[in-house]
Parts: structure tokens; sequence; C-alpha cells
């Protein structure tokens, strides 16, 4: 029998963990436009159409996919939904893409496999099962050949393909020029804005001892100031949590009374820098300091996601590349880099 | 080397022995009594009285004279007896009127006595247990009963550009298992021809390789066939030859109640063509019941390559088969072609009766394949011949 969990590779880098919803943040609202978009074209028009949707690391690409396959209704005449999600392995070529496709359709792929049927076969797989749809994650692991072969089974079935991958992708696709053609929609994540991470976002997170209230003034600052150490990433935003809950429970009288604080944040930060400071020392040291390189990190990433600041993607980006150039100037000032 | 071929052939002009004749005479008698062939047996031989005969003064009383069997058996030499051989005890199954129909063309061409009726049924009776040899299948008889259903679901399959029909889904089902043994798209007014052609995808889909079984095949038949749809008389007949009992009803399957429901609404108002709607269909029946019977079909393709008679064409084999397949009409031409629409067919029986009327049954497995009858009677398996276009290109 097909399980839900068929749908998409289940990676526990893109689970979230029990009892945690997916927050909806204007990307997954966009992204679900998007994905719907592009699947219902065919049947609204009568033309298949294919989409991409870029965004950088630990913003939430695979989060939306997922969210959106989730919420796919299957079809009572297929027993599946109406579209699948593969994430692209390191260096998949099309035999690859095709083992993939059998296993998330539930099907047992063929034995007698050869280079020139390989295309043919996905075809087939793909008019049985009635898909409309098939996204890719880590679209930024295919070759030109995985490409390829993604174009043909969409020019052949009229499946749409979604290619969700860091923005460089693009530049892969705009060298395809027969598949740039035909990308329909395109969609770059942003950065959530400080308003949504602080009125949206942390207070839906669910992470032992983290307590936020989005109505005070104390919590907010430290929404905040842990928003900026996150550089605007999701991952890292869940990495700072994670790390903060344990420190808060090491730091408790018991371990009922733990709690996030902004107390404990700096110590976050000041690992996620310094990454030489033991736990010891934290205890004899209640409230360290971060080193003063690690401050103007800090300040400088605390700029990028202010509000008031470009939220546009390119802008942003300029602004990291900037930094970036910054930190070539100077370097052994990262902590990071030092590592 | 020429010397011996001289013998060969004056060997094979050879009558056989009034002994040989008697004693083929006596068996195809013997084997009458039993009820072997009755609607064959020579106008002036009176069944009953040879039984009576029989139960009087034994087998001996099946014993013609010396002089009855020279007589009968005029002009019989030992080609004679082998050309029979050939055409009677082959998988195409004809029958003694056919082979004597056959056997008189061919004397007649090379100028050649005729034999008579009486010795070529003689013979062929004779031949009997060789003739089982070649045309008689093993069989297995299933356990459930087979169901034949059809489903209508609300799509339109595309012939050409703008044109649809609606179509029907003739199904046959296990009842033991609830499998789907086979299914069939067509047009909802082509009942008639494609019920038996589900069923001839259901048999065929059934054979597997046994060591044991006549020509390396194991038949799985039911006892029973339980229908919604009405079969045609023929239909019906074919199946009673098979051993199988055919009734109909007006209850209906799980499966089918499913398919009905569930799977047809997924497909309403949808244009889709035959081959994807078998595909969608062969898919489901797979994930949600554990069995596509194309899918399977495949697998037992792939495992049974190289067992013994799975490769040839299934109706070769089951003769019975045949009956199943659609029948068309056409005529042998003065060259002994039979043309149907651009395939050809030829046969070296064929040119022994030009301008005849024939039916022709296609084989389901390859175009180049087919079954002549003469005036309903297997005449031959003809092979197609690659129609050479207008151009001469091929």
């Amino acid at each position: 029998m097909f399980d839900s969990d068929d749908l998409y590779d289940d990676f526990e880098e893109d689970c979230l963990p029990a009892g945690q919803k997916t927050i909806m943040t204007q990307n997954i609202i966009k992204f679900d436009m998007l994905a719907r978009k592009v699947i219902e074209a065919k049947e609204q028009t009568g033309y298949g159409l294919l989409g991409i949707v870029t965004a950088k690391s630990g913003w939430g690409k695979s989060i939306a996919m997922r969210y959106f396959l989730k919420n796919v209704p299957r079809r009572p005449h297929t027993g599946l939904p109406t579209c699948i999600g593969i994430r692209v392995k390191p260096q998949a070529n099309p035999r690859v893409l095709l083992a993939d496709l059998y296993k998330r359709l539930g099907e047992r792929a063929p034995r007698r496999l050869t280079r020139f049927n390989i295309a043919d076969e996905a075809v087939d797989i793909i008019r049985a099962t009635d898909l409309r749809g098939i996204f890719t994650d880590e679209t930024n692991q295919l070759g030109a050949d995985g490409l390829e072969f993604l174009r043909y089974i969409y020019d052949k079935t009229g499946c749409s393909v979604i290619f969700v991958g860091l923005p460089d992708i693009m530049t892969v696709i705009q060298r395809h020029e027969q598949l740039d053609g035909r990308i329909g929609y395109e969609l770059q994540f942003l950065p959530p804005t400080v308003d949504e991470v602080l009125d949206t976002i942390l207070p839906e997170l669910i992470v032992p001892h983290w307590v936020y209230d989005r109505t005070s003034e104390a919590d907010r600052k430290m929404g905040q100031d842990l928003w900026t150490h996150a550089r605007s990433s999701f991952r890292e935003l869940r990495m700072l949590l994670v790390k903060a809950s344990q420190f808060s429970v090491d730091l408790s009288e018991t371990p009922e009374e733990a709690r996030i604080t902004p107390d404990i944040l700096p110590l976050v930060y000041a690992r996620r820098y310094g990454r030489q400071i033991s736990l010891s020392q934290h205890e004899e040291k209640a409230q360290p300091d971060p080193p003063q390189t690690d401050m103007a990190e800090t300040q400088s990433d605390q700029a990028e996601t202010q509000p008031d600041l470009p939220q546009t993607n390119y802008e942003a980006e300029s602004k990291q590349r900037h930094d970036a150039k910054k930190k070539k100037e100077k370097p052994g000032e990262d902590g990071e880099d030092e590592q | 080397m020429s010397s011996d071929l001289q013998i060969g052939k004056g060997l094979l002009n050879t009558p056989l022995t009034i002994e040989m004749y008697q004693h083929i005479h006596a068996t195809a008698l013997q084997r009458t009594i039993r009820g072997l062939h009755l609607h064959a047996v020579p106008n002036h031989i009176d069944v009953e009285q040879l039984k009576q005969l029989a139960t009087h003064i034994g087998s001996d009383g099946c014993l013609i004279h010396p002089y009855d069997a020279e007589r009968i058996f005029a002009g019989v030499t030992l080609e004679t007896f082998q050309t029979i051989r050939e055409l009677y005890c082959s998988r195409l199954g004809r029958s003694i009127a056919m082979v004597h129909r056959i056997l008189q063309i061919l004397c007649r061409q090379e100028g050649a006595p005729l034999p008579t009726y009486e010795a070529v049924w003689a013979i062929c009776l004779y031949l009997e247990k060789r003739r089982r040899e070649s045309v008689d299948v093993s069989v297995a008889r299933t356990i459930g009963a087979w169901w034949i259903g059809k489903l209508s679901p609300a799509v339109r399959i595309p012939v050409e550009k703008d044109a649809f029909y609606l179509p029907g889904i003739f199904c046959i089902i296990d009842m033991h298992t609830q499998h789907m043994l086979a299914f069939r798209i067509a047009p909802l007014d082509t009942q008639a021809e494609s019920i038996p052609l589900v069923l001839y995808d259901a048999i065929t889909a059934q054979r597997q390789p046994h060591p044991f079984a006549l020509a390396g095949l194991l038949w799985q038949l039911p006892r029973h066939i339980i229908t919604e749809e009405t079969l045609l008389p023929a239909c019906s007949t074919i199946c009673k030859r098979m051993g199988i009992q055919v009734e109909t009803t007006t209850r209906t399957q799980p499966l089918l109640e499913i398919l009905r429901g569930t799977w047809a609404s997924g497909l309403e108002g949808r244009i889709l063509p035959r081959s994807q709607c078998a595909a969608i269909l062969d898919s489901f029946l797979e994930r949600i019941h554990g069995y596509g019977p194309v899918r399977e079909s495949k697998r037992h393709d792939e495992a049974f390559a190289h067992a013994q008679g799975y490769n040839q064409d299934p109706a070769a084999l089951f003769p019975l088969l045949r009956a199943l397949l659609p029948e068309r009409n056409g005529i042998i031409t003065e060259d002994g072609l039979v043309i149907d629409g651009y395939l050809r067919y030829t046969d070296e029986l064929l040119r022994f009766w030009p301008r005849a009327q024939v039916t022709l049954r296609h084989s389901a497995h390859s175009t180049n394949l087919a079954w002549i009858f003469l005036e309903g009677e297997i005449l031959c398996q003809a092979e197609g011949l690659r129609q050479v276009r207008d151009g001469g290109s091929i």
C-alpha cells in the first residue's frame, strides 16, 4: 500500500520534529501558489509548464515542498497524489532518477534497463500513474543528462517539473536554452522580514525550553537578536535554538526549570563564532562576552536583516557579496574561517 | 546417393500390406465403437450394428475381408499414409473431412489415384493417439470460478482527430483471489467480439511452464464462468468444449463495484488514449489489489522466456483458443494469397482453392500469422507477407 511518506524521501534534515507544525511563512504560501499554477496549467489550458524555485540554503525550500506534497490529495483512479518529489542524489544520472521515480510511485523498477529505454520507461510509469508534477529538490546536483532526461519526460508526457534548488541553478538552466524556454513560473525565496520572524515564526517554533511571547518586549528583543545571528537561515535558527535548549538544561538548577533566556543565547553565539569555549568555562563565567571579532561579524549580520534594509534578493545578495568581500579582505577575523 | 533416393522413392510408392490395411481399419472401427469422431464415420457404416457385432463376437467382428481392405485402401501407399499423418497429426487440428479434401487435391495434382474417404478416415482414426499428442493440452482446473463483467467509465478514447468512442472495459476476475486476470478496452458496441478476446487473454495469461505438461505448458482453466454480460452462443459453445460451464447472473463482484465507483469517478470527463487508460487501470489494480494483469503478464514473459513452448503463439498450441479470436472474411486470390486490408497471407495449400471464400482469424500475438478456414474447417496456418507499396518500397 502506498504511504504518504513515500511522496518524498524521508530525509531527517527535512523532517519537522513531532508536534511542530509547518509555519506558514510568505515563502511557503508563494511556493504553494506557484506549484498549483504549474501543475494545473496542463489541465486548465492544455499546455504544460515547468517551474523553478530557488532559495539559499536553509531558507525553507525543502520544507515548503514537503508541506505542499503532504497536502496534495490522492486521486481515486490511481490511489496516488497528483505529484511527487525527488531529492536528487549527488551526481544523479537518469538511471538514478528513474529508480527514484519508481520508488516514489511505489512500483517495482523493471529489471532490464538500457540507456536507450530509461526515458521511455519513465514516460510509461508517468502515464500509468497519471502523474501531473515532479518536484526535484537539490536540483543543483543534476548534470546535463539529468536535466535533459527531465525535459524529455516533460515533453513526452506533459507532466510538469518544478526544479527546486540553490540560486546558482539559474545559471545552469539558462545555459540549457530548451529548458529555459519552457519555464513558465519562477520563484526566488526572500528572507523573511523581522516582523514575520517575530510575529509568526518564533511564536510557533517548538523547541524544548523555548518559550516566546510575541507581546513581550524582552522576548521580541531576544528574537531579533536570535534571527540576526541565524543570518536569515531557518536551519541556523534551529541549530542555535537546539544548542540553547541543551545549554539551558545544563545551566538550570533543575531540568524542569530550564528555559531559553537572553542570558543563555550569548553562549550559543559565542560557541558558534569561537567554538573553543568549553562548558566548564561558561559555568564559571555566567555571561561571557563574545570575542570582539565575533561582535563585529554579528553587527554586520544584524544590519543585513533589519526590516528597513533591502529585502529584494538582488539587494540582499549584493549585501552578502559585499560582506564576503570584506571577510576576504580581513582573513582570520572570522572565527569560522579560522576553523 | 542417387540410388538411395531411387530406393526411397520406390518405397514411398509401395502399397502397405493387406494385413496392415485390415489392422488400420479394425482399429478405426474399434475406436468408432468407443464413440470417437462419430460425426466423421463413413455413411455406410452402421455404428449401432457394429457395436452389437462387437458385443457378440468380440474385436474380430471389426476385421474386414482382405478383398474389402484391398478395395478400400486402393492407391494408399506409404507416402499417402505419411501425408495423412502430416496433415492430421499437427497442432492445427484439421478435421478428417479436410484431410480427405486436401489429399484429393494433392493426388489430383500428381496424377495419383484418389484414396477413398473410408481409407482416409480409417488412417486418421488409427493415428488418433499421435494426433492427441499434437493437439491435446494439459489443463489444471482453478479453484475459483471466473467472473465476466464490464466497466463503463465516463471517459472518451480518441481514435483520430476530434473523433472519440465511449469505451467498455471488459474484465475477467478470479472469484477466489479477486484478481483481475485480464481486461480489454474497446468500444461499447463491440461486446460480442471483446468478451471472447478477454477470455482469450485470461486463458493465455494463466499458462505456465510445466515439465510434464504436453508441449511444456499447463493451462489453468476454471470449471465455471459466471457472467454479468450475455455471451454469444458461439462463445458459450467454446467454453463448453473447454469443459467450462457458463452461467449468467445479475449480481456483481466487490472488485467491480470498487472500480465502477471509486476508480471510474477519478477519470470522469477525461479524454485518454486507450493505452494510457489501460496503463492507469493496471497500475491501480497492482497498487490497490496487488495484481495488475498487464504487469503480471510482463513478469511472466520475463521469467518464462526460456521455458519450452512459452514463446510460441498460444493459439498455435491450444487449437480451441483460435475460436475466440475475431473472424474476418477473405477470398483466396489466383496467386494463392488471402488479402485482408494491407496484410497478405500465404501458404502452399491456398493455391489449390483459388477464388474460394475463406474466413481468417489473426493471431493475437503477431500480425504475421493467421489461421485460414475453408467452409468453417481449419485449412492452414498462413504466414504474412510484407506489403509492397506502389512505389516499390517495402
